[in-house]
């Protein structure tokens, strides 16, 4: 299954990248982070077709085909 | 140590300024800047007195570590009655400013008073006077800096100021230092003005001493080894706060068109990808460069340009040099919230907010609110002066910043602020905030924790009273929200607004890891728990300050519009912010009654009885 991803905000560019991205079949949405490879020194919040998927729910999220996937880091106001 | 130990009370009504010793009894319960500030405030002021009445006082307060080598220890606030608001104001800033009436001896200035014609107060060291400022009236921030700089042949002058909107009563008005650093809500530069005191301007040539300086550089040394690689740090030095824009739109919870949706189409044009793009005209990004504030290793400040061909800026040489840019809640602000994707437009009205001392959040979101007044037709072009008031007009956005900042025409309404701009054309529902305070750049529907940090925010609606930020983007499920609310508000309180030192570490640096450097610093005993708990006497001692304003329960509470509308796109759409659950679980975490009001046992708990 092909799924789009949208990252914001990560390191080392810090702006938008939108990559389509081949997933096995039943893929979750923690494999998809695993894939991605971003960088490992802070956390990451995800948006599965525009609504919040907790960390604690990624590994029994599985995305399917043509699902979009919001990823950014947990920024803070200011 | 840390604390000077003295305080410069100067009386505008009688113009004198005398030393008196510093509280040490206060600052051990309420640390510094805001704290110890509004323990000041509330001591010497009657809560119902009028915000612009010469017995409002305005308090410059600077923390502990202001002034020393702990990583961004450059802060300080200005704490009164909020003329916004009409509740305890606290408006932290940045720049070098509060450094430098801190080497000038001084831990806080208490203004009480009204002089009889404007002047300006000049610092030097233990020296304080005050100085006729018939020639600076009228003048701009940025003119009253190179005026003050000239006449006392003192380049090195640090100098905070208000322009023209904190003369003629904006209610919104800031106190602007170092040209573009802004303690920037609640009203607190209309106070300034109402006091005619158009600036203060210092030199301090001393240093801050600390309790154990051994202790301290190893506390600073290990607080660095925390801070430097931490990713936030990074993040915020490349782009600012302005990664947040796109963060917050995609999540579906960027307040648009006054709040009658939750994301901007234009969002593109005004991010931080935006500002980097090369223009046609020059060749030149709207972004130039970066700076930072003092003994501050992030660096998120902007530097930016306008095209010097936009509409904004013609016959305009002083908008064609670069100036403070944009961060998040500026872009929101004066972009989505107004329907804006007019970059250099943007831009240029916060050069105006900057030059003249306007909250960048307040006038744009009361300009939206205007937008909708005139939208429905509550009012037109005879109310507006014939400028036609339409989302998305960036002509209106630039004619309306400098009319609003020179209190002309319709521009006079636009000061009122939002609350009583809209109760004054019928349309109470159109303001969006809480406590008089229009909303920051979150949408309440779409954070929940958000919405309880709005609703109970003392100052009025804040995003940076409290931090449920990463609590929110990972789930709308309300289980633990009310507590991440109350304790992020304790600790913000205490360290980030009391401390001295800025709120941009709180993503590498703990309670524990202050703690220590205060210790160092100060002496007496500070430990994370200490400051936990001098965080909760801190908000609750606002707390009473507020009830006895007027304030009541009913207060913490949001319009109609996040309460019952169901928001129109994004991660929340079709619900509504719901405060029915988390408020009674906030209070009782607080140890309030059903009232909102702090029970005899917490008031006792924290030696507020």
């Amino acid at each position: 299954m092909r799924v789009g991803v949208e990252l914001i905000a990560i390191a080392p560019r810090h702006g938008r990248r939108l990559l389509s991205l081949e997933l096995d079949d039943g893929a979750t949405a923690d494999d998809l982070l695993e894939g991605l490879d971003l960088p490992d020194d802070e956390s990451y919040m995800t948006l599965v077709n525009g609504y919040a998927v907790a960390p604690g729910r990624r590994a029994t999220t599985r995305l399917a085909d043509g699902d979009k996937v919001i990823v950014f880091p947990p920024l803070k106001g200011g | 140590m840390s604390w000077s130990g003295n305080i410069l009370r100067v009386d505008l009504t009688a113009g004198t300024c005398q030393s008196e010793p510093l509280r040490r009894d206060w600052a051990a319960d309420y640390l510094g800047q805001r704290g110890l500030a509004s323990k000041y405030l509330v001591e010497e002021i009657d809560p119902a007195v009028d915000a612009l009445d010469p017995a409002n006082k305005l308090i410059f307060a600077t923390g502990p570590l202001t002034g020393t080598m702990s990583a961004t220890g450059g802060r300080y606030s200005v704490v009164t009655k909020g003329a916004l608001t009409g509740a305890i104001a606290c408006s932290n800033s940045g720049g070098k400013f509060g450094v430098e009436f801190k080497r000038a001896g001084w831990d806080m200035i208490i203004i009480e008073g009204r002089s009889p014609a404007p002047v300006y107060l000049l610092i030097e060291d233990r020296h304080a006077s005050l100085l006729p400022a018939a020639d600076l009236w009228g003048k701009s921030v940025w003119d009253t800096e190179d005026w003050i700089h000239q006449r006392h042949q003192d380049p090195g002058l640090k100098i905070a100021s208000i322009g023209r909107a904190g003369e003629c009563g904006v209610r919104f008005a800031c106190v602007i230092n170092d040209h573009d650093r802004a303690a920037g809500r609640s009203g607190v530069g209309a106070v300034m003005g109402a006091k005619r005191l158009k600036a203060i301007a210092v030199r301090g040539t001393g240093g801050v001493a600390v309790h154990d300086p051994g202790a301290f550089m190893a506390a600073i040394k290990a607080a660095r080894a925390k801070l430097d690689p931490n990713p936030n740090r990074k993040r915020l030095g490349a782009v600012g706060t302005h990664a947040m824009l796109d963060v917050i739109n995609a999540f579906g919870g960027l307040p648009t068109r006054n709040n009658r949706d939750v994301v901007f189409e234009g969002v593109a044009k005004i991010n931080a990808a935006a500002v980097k793009i090369p223009r046609r005209s020059d060749g030149r990004p709207n972004l130039i460069g970066t700076k930072a504030c003092f003994a501050c290793t992030i660096a998120c400040g902007r530097v930016a340009t306008i095209d010097p061909e936009h509409f904004s800026v013609a016959g305009e040489a002083r908008y064609k040099q670069a100036s403070g840019g944009l961060e998040f809640e500026t872009a929101y602000a004066l972009g989505a919230m107004v329907g804006i994707d007019d970059l250099d437009a943007v831009t240029y009205a916060n050069f105006v907010c900057n030059e003249q001392g306007m909250d960048t959040i307040s006038f744009g979101a009361t300009l939206s609110a205007a937008m909708e007044l005139y939208e429905t037709g509550a009012i037109g072009d005879p109310e507006t002066g014939g400028v036609a008031l339409e989302f998305g007009s960036a002509e209106a956005l630039v004619t309306m910043v400098q009319q609003t900042a020179k209190g002309e025409g319709f521009g006079v309404d636009i000061g009122l602020g939002a609350k009583r701009l809209c109760e004054k054309y019928g349309h109470p529902e159109f303001f969006m905030g809480v406590k008089g305070q229009e909303f920051a750049g979150y949408d309440g529907r779409a954070m929940p924790g958000m919405a309880l940090a709005y609703a109970t925010s003392n100052r009025g609606a804040c995003h940076l009273r409290a931090s449920p930020y990463a609590s929110d983007f990972a789930t709308a499920e309300l289980d633990g929200k009310a507590g991440i609310v109350v304790a992020t508000q304790n600790n913000r309180a205490a360290i980030h607004d009391s401390a001295g030192i800025c709120m941009f570490t709180t993503s590498a640096l703990d309670a524990e890891d202050i703690a220590g450097q205060l210790e160092a610093a100060c002496g007496g005993g500070w430990t994370a728990d200490r400051l936990r708990l001098t965080g909760e006497r801190i908000w609750n001692l606002e707390r009473l300050f507020n009830l006895d304003a007027g304030f009541t329960a009913a207060d913490d509470t949001l319009p109609d519009r996040i309460l019952k509308q169901p928001a129109p796109q994004g991660s929340a759409k079709g619900k509504t912010a719901d405060l029915s659950r988390l408020l009674p679980e906030y209070y009782a975490l607080r140890g309030w009654d059903e009232n909102g009001v702090p029970t005899a046992e917490t008031l006792h708990r924290l030696g507020l009885a």
